[in-house]
């Protein structure tokens, strides 16, 4: 099974994709800050991380930094598409489709 | 009065006027002259003509009394019986030739002899000889026994015998002209009565003058001579003619001379006359006046030319000066344009200077708070000084205004920096706020969206997944407005920037297509593109954007046929166009649907779904890529928006 971590600071966010996910099949954990995010990677490996950008601590762009080459990462943001456009980075827009969600996450997993 | 004018006027007064005064003097004296020599001489011929008659008459007398005196006249007493008398008259008459008739008359009267033989015997009273004209000249015969009166001698003879004494030639003429009878001899045509009182006369063409004479056989007549003016004076005349045509040729000449004096003098002046008009006229100095002359003239030229050259020479400096500031002015703007990228005014000054200094060689440039040399106060809110051009020359009045505008130039670029600075500071809070409301607000429709779509994946029955199918719907709704709206607020913060790449068109369409696609087939439209793929350089995101929102709007009025995109390039110029079959936009109703939401209020807008800034936030993108956006529309028909973006 496959292990994904959820980064978000929105509970009903974290609970869509929990719900999503392990409806899939895969093995769902997550932080919810990018403090958390960061301690929990030093102690667990994971498949996919699902990192949102805009956290009242640590931001997304910053977690990225510190976990970046540990993990595949795709980026979940309710930013606007511009706003992320020219960071060299994998992303999907919020609000998500279902569809294109569980496709690009498990293109990556892969 | 022009100068030819005066010139010749001049010379006609020192040269022709005097020459014709003399002249006239001249003529009047000659002709007096000659008249009066005319008279004298005439006065003198006539005196020795009259002496020549009466020296014939007198002498015609002498002969007469002597021949009277001749013994041969005793025959008187016997009637000449002998002939004698009459042989002697004979021989007299042939011996001294004379033209009249020789009588010898008795006591009684009676011819007794005469050279005109039919008179003989006839009583001389009768004989009608004493004819008014006739000279008679009477001698009495005396007897040579008793020395008494026997008889007269006489000789009769007619005036024109005296016609040999006078003469004429082609000045004059004269004539013998009695008084009592008006007869007249000689070659006078017409006598003027007047000549009866007075002795000299003169008419238009004869000069008269008129003589009595001493001898009393003379007494009634006059001699008068006739001088023909013209022959008389015909020399003078020439002469006078030579001095006309003398005259007249100097008058030509002195037209001619004039003439060309005033053209040698006044046509240089012209010209430089006619230079100055041109040079005032036109402001052309590079125009000199051609004359080559030595005199003063040429140096007047030389003078004008001088000047003239001088003029051109200051003017081209000032030009090639002002040329020169120009320029500076010029870099200057254009590397202070370029400072506004530094953020600071202190910066800005720093860099300002530095760049000044790089263009005065001659002048020590910087900025200092006290006031010293020629400085210009600079300020603003946190700067205060001034601008010191620190130099050993005198600067003159046009440098210092040039170094005061450079002050005021700096001035201003300083301002507009801070205005920048503040604008920039503005439209970044401003923008962080729509990012963070965008963020917020779809973090719950995130929620929403989700939530339903899940639900319909795992719930079997149909009505509660109609019912999610809704929640769904109304949510993506509400996602699209809030979109439109962020967009909308973002471009009117400024927060909307432009950032250009490399791109093939094909990247964009697919892009494109992939979003619109499916919901075209969910309304059984046909999706149509025609392109040839290009490279293209501008907004992807941008463009994208655009596209979408034309396309999304045209699949939504659209219920039957077609949407059909093309994209081609013209020049500089990427031109898109998305045509479709839907309900058409009505005439009056084109103009209005570019317009914001200001115009929500318009009847128009509320068969819209949605906010209706799709077409506002599209023409706003297309115009901060360069472009501009056309709508062609029928209503019922279709619809076809064509717009084009500039890729410079």
């Amino acid at each position: 099974m496959k292990k994904v971590l959820i980064v978000d600071d929105d509970k009903q966010n974290r609970f869509l994709l929990r719900l999503i996910l392990e409806k899939e099949g895969f093995l769902v954990k997550e932080a919810q800050t990018g403090k958390e995010c960061i301690d929990i990677m030093k102690e667990d490996v994971f498949d996919l991380v699902l990192l949102d950008v805009m956290m009242p601590d640590i931001n997304g762009f910053d977690v990225y930094k510190e976990i970046k080459g540990k993990t595949p990462v795709i980026f979940l943001t309710a930013l606007g598409e511009r706003d992320i456009k020219e960071r060299d980075i994998e992303y999907i827009l919020k609000p998500i489709d279902i569809q294109i969600f569980v496709k690009k996450v498990k293109e990556k997993v892969k | 009065m022009s100068i030819r004018i005066k010139v010749f006027l001049v010379l006609l007064v020192l040269t022709l006027l005097p020459y014709g005064l003399a002249s006239f003097f001249i003529f009047k004296y000659g002709e007096n002259q000659l008249r009066n020599n005319i008279k004298n001489q005439q006065l003198q011929n006539i005196a020795l003509i009259q002496q020549n008659i009466q020296n014939y008459f007198l002498s015609m007398k002498k002969n007469l009394n002597f021949w009277s005196k001749a013994q041969i006249l005793d025959d008187i007493l016997i009637g000449d019986l002998d002939k004698r008398i009459q042989i002697f008259l004979d021989q007299i008459k042939t011996n001294y030739h004379l033209k009249g008739i020789l009588l010898v008359v008795n006591k009684e009267g009676r011819i007794i002899a005469s050279t005109k033989r039919k008179l003989v015997g006839k009583s001389f009273w009768n004989i009608g000889l004493s004819g008014q004209n006739n000279f008679i000249l009477t001698f009495p015969v005396f007897s040579s026994f008793d020395k008494r009166k026997i008889g007269e001698f006489v000789y009769i003879f007619k005036p024109y015998y005296l016609k040999s004494f006078l003469y004429k030639n082609p000045f004059s003429g004269l004539s013998l002209y009695n008084t009592k009878s008006k007869a007249r001899i000689g070659y006078i045509e017409d006598i003027p009565e007047i000549l009866l009182y007075k002795n000299e006369y003169e008419d238009k063409e004869y000069i008269y003058f008129s003589q009595g004479f001493s001898l009393t056989d003379l007494k009634n007549w006059l001699l008068i001579s006739q001088i023909n003016k013209e022959a008389v004076f015909s020399p003078l005349r020439k002469i006078q003619d030579y001095f006309f045509f003398v005259f007249i040729t100097g008058f030509f000449l002195i037209v001619a001379f004039s003439f060309y004096i005033s053209e040698k003098l006044v046509r240089p002046i012209k010209n430089i006359a006619e230079t100055m008009e041109y040079v005032v006229d036109k402001k052309d100095y590079s125009v000199r006046v051609l004359y080559s002359g030595k005199d003063e003239i040429g140096i007047l030229a030389k003078a004008f030319n001088h000047m003239l050259s001088e003029v051109e020479t200051a003017l081209k400096t000032i030009e090639k000066e002002n040329k020169r500031r120009l320029y500076l002015f010029k870099n200057l703007i254009e590397i202070f344009s370029r400072i506004t990228s530094v953020q600071k005014d202190t910066e800005v000054l720093d860099v300002a200077v530095k760049e000044l200094q790089k263009f005065f060689k001659d002048i020590k440039i910087h900025f200092s708070k006290k006031k010293m040399h020629y400085s210009v106060p600079i300020k603003t809110k946190s700067i205060e000084g001034y601008l010191v051009f620190e130099t050993k020359k005198t600067l003159t009045k046009e440098e210092k205004n040039f170094y005061t505008s450079i002050g005021e130039l700096i001035n201003l670029l300083l301002e507009k920096v801070e205005l920048l600075t503040k604008a920039q500071e503005a439209s970044k809070a401003k923008s962080a706020f729509i990012s963070n409301m965008s963020h917020e607000l779809r973090t719950p429709l995130n929620s929403i969206l989700g939530f339903s779509q899940f639900l319909q994946s795992i719930e079997t029955d149909s009505t509660k997944r109609e019912a999610l199918k809704s929640i769904e719907t109304a949510g993506r709704h509400l996602l699209e407005m809030i979109n439109d709206i962020l967009d909308y607020a973002k471009l009117e913060a400024g927060a909307v920037y432009v950032k250009k790449e490399r791109f093939f068109i094909k990247e964009l369409l697919d892009e494109v297509f992939t979003i619109v696609k499916p919901l075209a087939e969910d309304k059984n439209l046909k999706l149509e593109y025609f392109y040839e793929n290009f490279p293209v350089y501008s907004d992807k995101k941008l463009l994208k954007q655009i596209l979408l929102n034309l396309l999304s709007n045209g699949i939504k009025f659209t219920e039957k046929g077609y949407i059909r995109v093309k994209a081609w390039k013209e020049n500089d110029k990427v031109f898109f166009s998305a045509k479709d079959t839907g309900i058409g936009i009505k005439n009056e109703d084109i103009e209005k649907i570019f317009q914001d939401f200001t115009q929500l209020e318009n009847p128009l807008q509320k068969r819209y779904k949605g906010t209706g800034l799709g077409l506002a936030i599209v023409k706003k993108y297309i115009e901060l890529l360069g472009g501009k956006i056309e709508v062609h529309s029928q209503e019922y028909k279709g619809t076809e928006f064509v717009f084009w973006i500039k890729e410079n």
